[in-house]
């Protein structure tokens, strides 16, 4: 909301610089957002063009003479602006003029033509942005008068009113803050009108409230005869500062009693409300499906939406917008003025729903005075239509409730504004502090003050309320920190902070780049990854591509992927430890899941010059994620085929399944299939596994199992059995570790496929570590045991040594 | 040359000295060892030599020989070892050649920052809490003094599951957790993920990090609040940094607060990334409001407490200096390599 400086001077006599009252503000807790200082340099004038020429040598300027007061002759100005015409008055900069800090009036030659100075429009004077020609000057301004007189200098200071402080959104309202900041008293500049008393409004028009809860408060006043034009220039002049363009003097009138009070008004053509007749109902009470607003847009209708209607139909959304049909036209005679306190949840709920804000709603929203308030606000409106349109006020005033609310009273104990605000405070400190915001105070002991609270601040309900109000008034840099925050040495470790930093630091450490991303997908590519999942969705998503929660963390990890492919970022290395979601069928939330992703694509080393390129491929991913596993003692992983297939792996691709004491950790783990990686635009081979951490970031790090190290040496045999195709080398090692207690490790080193073998066959080689805890095996320890390896594979699994 | 006096002996140990120095490669090695070491070397002939002299002379000289003969010998040989591991060390070799390509990871800013947020905390005595991403309507914001008509909703702009559940958009719902599950006195801190349906631009993204923290206690007050935010920045920033506190307005505090931190680049000077005010907005704050810790299970009676909570993002951007907030979440690997 921009305030004027000079629109506050009004309420308060106060001499401070703007700057300053800005600064008053921000401490009050209305952040301001800038100030525009508005000061005409010395050396503009009142001036009035005498002629306009065309300039000889060029069509889109002209030469005009212009009257500068001073009783000489004219001074020739050559000028851009296409609106400049004979007889216009004018803002002249003369010769000698700063007008900028960087911009300073010169005698020029402008295409071959002299010019004594420049004509002025509103952007050059730093009035307003509009650069749309020379501003124009009322006729009645003095020639050769300075500018500065009939503008002196003011600024717009810009603020930030937070949902709490609705009592704030006027000028009134921070004309109250500054009061109380600087102690200076608040003026009441209330205009009353002149009642006709042969007319009544009692008589003209009746008002009738169905809901009272709904409309706590109506009030109206009629003026007639009123003649419709433009408003005087010193209240356009403060509309359009304050942001808003002037309309009419009757809608200006409204407009400036919005600013000035908070409160918003609407001016009805008196003549155009049937039967003479407002009544306040429902539109399911009406019976009214929809409404037409007066920008013309017809609107749907809810049950429960508030209206004002005439005799025969809505005539207003009240609170949010006025409908066409009886608005102010140019033709209006008579103005009924509404002045009211609508509910807040009411008048809210109907502007959300329709997505229509207009200032009215937002100040009903958040609360309008519903006392003296509405009470200022309709007799300064009359006045000024009395003053500004020539109309005539009927006596009277409609108010369906002068007290529509109860006196606000609440307990304020000093004694515990002490205790949470940190420092001592006593009642005789209090209560000038309190006053001075309008907030009366009765001493009932030391301890207890009965607090009265204006009903225009809707933010305080409570006694906590009011010792914000008393910390807000001492000022919160002027309470000294505590010396010794109340800290507890003895805390519980997070384990699932001790182990996600484990698990980061070492996917670190083999060279993987953490990555965050949106946990927000699109349907299509949540399709793509995991066909069968239930997704939750995102009822107002942003866009399409953030329409659901992702259902496994691929569709962000090749996102990723493409993203850096794209760009030309080669052998990628990537993981996220991120957040999964599934529907809850327990509940409305979802079932979050923490997995780990790693993604690998491109080369685990590239060729350099001492070796050559290692391709990434899926034993890299899998060593990546056994040297992970002991790393972060998750126990020892198990990876085996797939049961089914996996819509996001091709045919290469396993299962993970890691048992350790607290939890089993499941997973899998693939090579990206070639129709996935086509539609994220990746073309090359892409590793990706997944495990489901959850339960075991939460589970403490177990205690390793210490195993004495051997005494005696091992004994190594090496075997090669050329066996079926789809013999699993699990399966053979657990055959072999099985023949003997002796035999402590059986590791695959070899695998061959080729022309000297059967087809569907393979050639596997296997080493074999003998240990004994007793004593250095010899080759007779270990023959018997060698025999029947051997024996065992060709019996049990068809696999014989190859010679 | 005849080797029958000492002096003779000792000119022989400079030649060979000046020899050995000057061997370059194997074959010069094998010319020395031959002249000085070999069977018909140098040294071999002078014992020949020696029957030309006195007992007496023959005795010392032969000594000398002989100890000259050692004495090379063993700088020979120790040479050779020294030079055998290394192949008799290669002129060309270069260690500016790049080194085995090992890649490098990298551990990403904001989960840096975040950390750094939360060690500082936890070691003030914050116990650490979470809770989920989609959270109940009522605890986002009904239990948060945020009814359902309540303009304060307008402040975040809301992303709905159902009519009962959204994206969280703040933290600040996991104190609601936390009152519910715990007695007082309660500290914790509530790191997380939250949602604003906000457009994308270089300063706002739909998603962001949010550290929260709460203590509830008898007695707790703003000047408690007030030295625990003071002694976090000083932790985090500088330690003579100070803070400026203004009033503003949470639903879910009263009194609510920001708080502005010294700018750690300027030292309140006022500079680029302060915007030249010499202060950076970095923390909201209060004091828990009573229905807060009404909905939370905790008699405002006899408790009360301080909440405060800041932006992972907002902070990064400025402690890194970096404009555009949807770096972090691009991945860009040139980016993330830099922290």
């Amino acid at each position: 909301m921009k305030i004027l400086y000079s629109w506050l001077k009004d309420f308060i006599d106060i001499n401070a610089p703007a700057a300053e009252v800005a600064s008053a503000l921000t401490s009050a807790g209305i952040e301001v957002a800038s100030i525009t200082e508005i000061s005409i340099p010395d050396g503009v004038k009142v001036a009035r063009v005498v002629s306009r020429d065309p300039h000889p040598g060029a069509d889109k300027l002209s030469l005009c003479q212009v009257d500068d007061g001073s009783g000489g002759e004219p001074l020739q100005i050559v000028c851009g602006a296409p609106n400049v015409t004979a007889g216009m008055t004018v803002a002249l900069a003369v010769v000698g003029t700063q007008i900028a800090p960087d911009f300073k009036i010169g005698k020029a030659k402008i295409r071959g033509v002299e010019s004594f100075g420049m004509l002025c429009s509103e952007k050059e004077l730093g009035l307003s942005d509009s650069h749309e020609g020379i501003m124009p000057l009322p006729h009645d301004y003095k020639i050769g008068t300075p500018l500065s007189e009939y503008m002196p200098y003011d600024a717009v200071i810009e603020i930030e009113i937070t949902p709490n402080r609705g009592d704030c959104l006027s000028v009134l309202g921070v004309a109250r803050e500054v009061s109380a900041r600087f102690g200076l008293p608040l003026k009441d500049i209330t205009k009353k009108p002149r009642e006709n008393a042969d007319d009544s409004v009692t008589s003209a028009i009746s008002v009738d409230v169905e809901n009272a809860g709904r409309c706590p408060r109506y009030m109206g006043r009629l003026v007639r005869g009123v003649t419709v034009g433009a408003s005087p220039e010193w209240m356009q002049r403060r509309l359009k500062l304050a942001g808003l363009r002037p309309i009419n003097n009757i809608v200006d009138i409204t407009n400036y009693v919005l600013i000035q009070y908070g409160q918003p008004m609407h001016a009805f053509d008196y003549n155009a409300i049937e039967d003479r007749k407002i009544a306040i109902k429902t539109a399911s009470s009406m019976g009214a499906g929809q409404f037409t607003t007066l920008d013309g847009v017809e609107r749907k209708l809810a049950g429960d939406d508030l209206l004002i209607c005439d005799g025969k139909r809505p005539v207003a959304l009240a609170g949010v917008m006025g409908g066409a049909g009886s608005e102010i036209t140019e033709a209006t005679k008579d103005v009924f003025l509404e002045c009211a306190f609508f509910e807040q949840g009411g008048v809210r709920k109907t502007s959300k729903r329709l997505a229509l804000s207009t200032d009215s709603s937002y100040r009903f929203e958040r609360g309008v005075d519903p006392a003296q308030g509405l009470e200022n606000a309709l007799e300064t409106a009359a006045a000024l239509l009395q003053e500004l349109a020539g109309g005539s006020v009927a006596a009277g005033v409609i108010d369906t409730r002068p007290n529509p609310f109860a006196d606000k009273v609440l307990a304020l104990h000093p004694s515990r504004a002490s205790r949470l605000l940190g420092l001592e405070f006593t009642a005789d400190g209090i209560i000038p502090s309190l006053n001075s915001l309008g907030i009366n105070t009765l001493r009932e002991s030391d301890d207890v003050l009965r607090c009265t609270v204006p009903l225009f601040r809707h933010d305080i309900t409570e006694e906590a309320d009011l010792i914000e109000e008393v910390g807000r008034q001492y000022g919160y840099d002027n309470i000294p920190a505590a010396d010794s925050a109340r800290v507890e040495l003895v805390r519980q470790p997070s384990t699932a902070e001790i182990n996600r930093d484990m698990a980061r630091h070492a996917l670190c450490y083999f060279g993987l780049n953490e990555i965050i991303t949106n946990s927000m997908v699109s349907e299509p590519r949540r399709k793509l990854v995991t066909p069968d999942a239930e997704p939750v969705k995102i009822m107002n998503p942003l866009n399409p591509d953030m329409a659901e929660m992702r259902t496994s963390m691929a569709v962000s990890l090749l996102e990723t992927a493409a993203y850096n492919l794209n760009r030309k970022n080669r052998d990628n290395r990537l993981f996220e430890i991120g957040k999964v979601f599934r529907p809850d069928p327990k509940s409305e939330l979802a079932d979050e899941r923490d997995i780990l992703a790693v993604l690998i694509e491109g080369a685990c080393f590239p060729q350099s010059w001492g070796n050559q390129e290692l391709p990434n491929d899926f034993f890299v991913l899998k060593g990546i994620l056994e040297a992970f596993a002991a790393n972060c003692a998750l126990g020892t992983p198990v990876f085996s085929r797939m049961e089914s297939s996996v819509p996001l792996y091709g045919p290469e691709c396993a299962s993970i399944t890691i048992k350790n004491a607290q939890t089993d950790i499941r997973g899998t783990i693939g090579r990206v299939s070639d129709k996935i990686c086509k539609a994220f635009g990746i073309k090359t081979a892409v590793y990706y596994a997944e495990l489901d951490l959850t339960a075991w970031l939460s589970a403490p790090k177990p205690l390793p199992v210490y195993t004495p190290l051997p005494k005696f040496p091992a004994l190594e045999r090496d075997y090669c059995f050329v066996m079926p195709e789809t013999l699993s080398s699990a399966a053979v090692t657990k055959e072999i570790e099985s023949v003997s207690p002796l035999i402590a490790k059986v590791r695959p080193f070899d695998v061959y496929r080729g022309e000297k073998l059967e087809a569907g066959t393979k050639s596997v080689a296997f080493s074999v570590e003998f240990r004994s805890p007793d004593k250095t095996l010899s080759d007779e320890d270990v023959a018997d045991a060698c025999t029947k390896i051997i024996a065992a594979m060709e019996k049990e699994h068809g696999a014989v040594l190859r010679k | 040359m005849q080797y029958n006096t000492l002096e003779s002996i000792d000119a022989l140990r400079a030649a060979a000295a000046a020899e050995f120095q000057a061997i370059v490669g194997d074959a010069d090695a094998e010319n020395f060892r031959v002249k000085y070491l070999g069977k018909k070397g140098v040294l071999r002939e002078i014992m020949k030599t020696l029957g030309n002299v006195s007992p007496e002379e023959r005795k010392t000289l032969g000594a000398a020989a002989n100890a000259l003969r050692e004495e090379i010998e063993s700088r020979f040989n120790d040479a050779r070892e020294q030079s055998k591991g290394d192949g008799g060390g290669d002129p060309g070799f270069d260690p500016a050649l790049p080194g085995f390509p090992f890649p490098s990871g990298s551990l990403h800013p904001l989960a840096q920052i975040r950390n750094h947020i939360v060690e500082i905390l936890a070691s003030m005595g914050f116990s650490i809490a979470y809770g989920p991403e989609v959270e109940s309507d009522y605890n986002n914001f009904e239990a948060l003094n945020m009814p359902p008509l309540h303009p304060a909703r307008d402040m975040q702009d809301t992303f709905y599951i159902n009519e009962k559940a959204v994206l969280r958009t703040h933290t600040s719902p996991v104190q609601i957790r936390v009152m519910k599950e715990q007695k007082p006195p309660i500290r914790a801190i509530m790191p997380g993920r939250v949602y604003r349906n906000e457009e994308v631009s270089a300063r706002s993204y739909c998603m962001f990090y949010q550290v929260e923290g709460l203590f509830v206690d008898k007695n707790v007050s703003f000047a408690d609040l007030k030295g625990t935010l003071l002694a976090f920045s000083r932790r985090f920033f500088d330690e003579n940094t100070k803070i400026k506190i203004r009033p503003s307005f949470f639903p879910f505090t009263e009194p609510s607060v920001e708080v502005d931190v010294e700018c750690f680049l300027c030292k309140g000077k006022g500079c680029g990334i302060c915007k030249h005010s010499g202060w950076l907005e970095i923390l909201g704050a209060g004091m828990v409001h009573p229905s807060v810790l009404k909905s939370g299970g905790i008699d405002p009676e006899i408790y009360s407490g301080f909440a405060f909570g800041m932006g992972v993002e907002r902070i990064a951007l400025l402690k890194y200096g970096i404009d555009d907030i949807r770096l972090f979440y691009e991945n860009d690997v040139r980016f993330l390599k830099q922290f």
